[in-house]
């Protein structure tokens, strides 16, 4: 596929017809200049195509000539914000521009109150609702973890590709060609510590949360949607979830363990 | 034009309101009456702060208010959250105000998460970390305070000299039963707390799971210190006066740890 120019370079097709694009953000750790993923997904059917979470604003114009590149012509048919926070849907706005017959599709409350011109494009959807893209499918899923009340995770079963917004966030170094590696590229594997500098800014409220029944929840979660690939907007894809697991889960740990007494 | 109360010599409220339908994720499905969505603005000299932007439903009003009551002042604001409750009129203000800079504890730039029209690379932005005073913006007597709750990153700001707490997303739950009432609250003592508990929890719903001997001690640290004489919210009626303020503070508290 076009959109793929170098295995490390951005966009790159993850998965037959899934395509992940990204602006990374700089991240001051100490000393350390990181980069942080903010990453959205075009997922595309037989008949139709969406665009999962819609990346940060400021990136938008290259988003847009490379979103138009990637379709090749087709329409953008929906777009799913996983949830309403500018990182994850802050795009919508130009996107009905270029895209004027797209449908924004998911837990739309608040919506109105920020895009009181676009009401018509809305489609509300719930947990278990599912897009037919011709010949794939994107199931609507709970966000097992998650910052804003109404946000949803995407799956899809065929692929078992599961695209889960917030979670699964790790950084990665300043060094040309990373922002486009699988995690399972990187040159030196990502830590715990990697990901727990994203979850504590992210996801804040794991400072007062016990990690230990929200991991148990993820496994549930887990044992009834299997997975190839996990898709974060906040870092890299993982492409061994299995292998990946423990990175996430110390993080949590990590955070509330970093919690002065 | 939004409405226009004032909270404390100096510092309005303006506020539009909408009614509540089950629509916003921050409110429990079944919640009745008009929700008021607030702005605060602190007048100082040749200077004006204003505390979070709004809707993007209702920019047209803020930005007519604004433009009447402002002058020709150099207009700060102060992002609490980069959430589009607070930040959803930021390109329409830059657009709108050649004077104007742009505040936050946030290390993310908010001018980088909206589309202004004007170029993000002339509007001038200051980070400040939690702990801080807004001096360097121009209001020194504002401390800019790490919340008690919070589920994207966010900070409260205390106004020493009106002693004015703005907390943001928390502190919502006051609204109108009547689109006629003042928006501004003054009378102690008339607030459900199970309503108060399930208003808290639509919003942070992690405290469901949360540990509470921890998250309460957080709020002991807080209001041990600082004891406001308002209270402005983002969402909901703002509470003036120091009987009503404090009221409104020992109910939540109740409704959340006891």
């Amino acid at each position: 596929m076009k959109a793929a120019r170098h295995a490390s370079h951005l966009p790159r097709e993850i998965a037959d017809g899934v395509v992940w694009f990204s602006t990374c953000l700089h991240v001051r750790s100490g000393d350390r200049l990181l980069h942080n993923h903010n990453s959205c997904f075009l997922i595309i059917g037989s008949k139709r195509t969406v665009l999962i979470d819609t990346a940060m604003p400021y990136g938008w114009p290259t988003l847009q000539s490379e979103l138009r590149e990637a379709l090749q012509g087709r329409k953008l048919d929906y777009i799913f914000p996983t949830h309403p926070e500018l990182p994850h849907m802050g795009n919508i706005g130009p996107l009905l521009e270029d895209h004027p017959d797209a449908l924004i599709v998911g837990d739309l409350r608040n919506y109105k109150l920020y895009y009181p011109e676009a009401t018509a494009s809305f489609r509300t959807m719930r947990t278990g609702d599912m897009l037919d893209l011709g010949g794939r499918r994107i199931a609507l899923v709970p966000a097992v973890i998650h910052d804003l009340p109404n946000s949803l995770w995407a799956y899809e079963p065929d692929a078992k590709i599961l695209f889960v917004s917030d979670a699964y966030p790790f950084t990665h170094e300043h060094e040309p060609h990373q922002c486009g590696l699988l995690a399972e590229e990187l040159p030196a594997p990502p830590q715990p510590e990697d990901s727990r500098i994203v979850i504590e800014r992210a996801l804040s409220w794991t400072r007062f949360v016990d990690p230990e029944p929200v991991i148990a929840a993820l496994h549930r979660f887990l044992e009834s949607h299997p997975v190839s690939i996990i898709a974060p907007a906040h870092g890299g894809i993982i492409a061994d979830p299995r292998g990946f697991a423990g990175v996430f889960e110390d993080g949590l740990r990590q955070v509330r363990a970093h919690v002065p007494a | 034009m939004s409405r226009l109360e004032q909270l404390a010599p100096d510092l309005l409220v303006l506020s539009d309101l909408a009614e509540a339908d089950g629509q916003v994720s921050w409110l429990p499905a079944d919640a009745r009456g008009w929700e008021p969505y607030n702005e605060y603005l602190l007048l100082e000299g040749e200077r004006a702060l204003l505390v979070d932007s709004g809707v993007p439903l209702h920019g047209p009003s803020l930005i007519a208010t604004l433009s009447e009551v402002l002058g020709s002042r150099h207009l700060t604001v102060y992002m609490t959250r980069i959430e589009v409750d607070c930040l959803g009129n930021l390109a329409a203000l830059v657009d709108a105000f050649d004077r104007i800079g742009v505040v936050t504890a946030n290390p993310i730039s908010p001018i980088t998460l909206v589309h202004p029209r004007r170029s993000r690379a002339s509007v001038p932005v200051r980070h400040l970390a939690l702990g801080q005073t807004m001096e360097g913006a121009g209001f020194p007597q504002i401390d800019v305070l790490d919340p008690v709750l919070r589920t994207l990153g966010t900070s409260w700001l205390f106004d020493r000299q009106s002693r004015t707490l703005f907390s943001s997303d928390s502190f919502c739950g006051d609204l109108l039963a009547d689109p006629a009432e003042s928006i501004v609250h003054d009378q102690p003592g008339r607030l459900d707390r199970g309503w108060l508990r399930n208003v808290t929890v639509s919003k942070f719903d992690w405290i469901g799971n949360a540990v509470l001997p921890d998250l309460h001690k957080r709020w002991r640290d807080v209001f041990d210190i600082i004891a406001p004489d308002n209270l402005a919210p983002i969402h909901g009626r703002p509470q003036r006066g120091r009987a009503a303020t404090q009221a409104t503070i020992d109910a939540y508290e109740t409704a959340l740890f006891e």
